[in-house]
């Protein structure tokens, strides 16, 4: 078994042995494939269901799980909604990995994996990864205008 | 407690977690390893599963067996408590200082992925036996997966430190 808690270097580890055998758009796929199937029945029926409060749903409980230091804003008015993370339980645990090297664009998977579910549903998602290297970065889902 | 609701303004929510008001595992991750398998297996074969699943074990348990093969058993020991305690499954021990027998009776992968209606991949069985084999490829140490449940991914695997030659 590979446990909940030895996800994240797992995933870490698949994506660079994808990228190095089969090559990096090929990571990309697997990500797109991710998105649809695992995303499917939780964060794409929370949003259809009830909207950017479905995004506020998933996010608090996955990250309450995930043990992240964040800060979570639903806005209705604006409808806006954004994640503001202090500390991503993933990136710290595959930065403390001293004797792992992780896959160099592990952060890159959220952005896939996220968009591809938001965007056909009428939201504008923006991500910010300037913090990536130090566990931070900001996501933005907007009620598109288009 | 977790929810931190720091300010409700009008149409505003604001929740601020931290990292120490965790609660429990996100569970869900076995779906997310189940569906990279399968994905892995389908797209790439059996060949490419077991080449990622050695990668990764070489690399992330690699301090493991480090302290394998210095004839440290206690160290299987250990891990094995720790992450079945946390995962809240089950599981027995007879050990000694030159051999382990760890019996499973269920998976708790298996279980989660039982509970929210789905079919382990047929893959399921090498996260515990190609993975156990490469920790302990190279350390003295044997490892025999004596019996696998493909129902419920519980078995018995035996790691025994091998007699070193005089």
């Amino acid at each position: 078994m590979i446990s909940c808690l030895e996800f994240v270097p797992a995933y870490s580890e698949a994506f660079k042995y994808i990228h190095e055998n089969k090559g990096q758009e090929e990571v990309v796929k697997l990500w797109e494939y991710l998105s649809d199937h695992y995303l499917k029945d939780s964060l794409e029926k929370a949003v259809r269901e009830k909207g950017l409060a479905g995004c506020y749903e998933y996010w608090g409980k996955s990250l309450r799980e995930e043990g992240a230091d964040f800060t979570m804003t639903l806005d209705k008015d604006k409808e806006e909604f954004t994640i503001e993370m202090h500390r991503c339980p993933s990136k710290a645990m595959l930065l403390d990995l001293v004797f792992m090297e992780p896959y160099e664009d592990y952060c890159l998977h959220c952005d896939t994996l996220y968009r591809l579910v938001l965007e056909p549903l009428g939201y504008e998602y923006n991500m910010d990864f300037t913090g990536c290297e130090q566990g931070k970065c900001l996501l933005r889902v907007r009620k598109s205008n288009i | 407690m977790f929810w931190k609701k720091n300010k409700t303004e009008g149409s505003i929510l604001v929740t601020r977690g931290r990292q120490e008001d965790t609660e429990a595992i996100h569970k869900e991750f076995h779906l997310a390893t189940d569906l990279l398998l399968r994905y892995i297996h389908d797209k790439y074969g059996e060949k490419d599963v077991i080449a990622y699943l050695r990668s990764f074990a070489r690399e992330y348990h690699g301090p493991m067996s480090f302290e394998l093969s210095r004839g440290n058993l206690n160290v299987l020991v250990d891990y094995f408590e720790d992450i079945y305690g946390k995962e809240g499954g089950r599981i027995e021990m007879e050990f000694n200082a030159r051999r382990l027998v760890l019996t499973i009776p269920l998976c708790p992968g298996v279980e989660y992925l039982d509970s929210i209606g789905k079919t382990p991949s047929e893959m399921h069985r090498h996260t515990y036996e190609v993975v156990f084999e490469a920790i302990c490829e190279g350390t003295g140490v044997e490892y025999v997966l004596d019996r696998y449940n493909p129902e419920t991914g519980g078995g018995i695997h035996i790691f025994t430190l091998k007699e070193v030659a005089s």
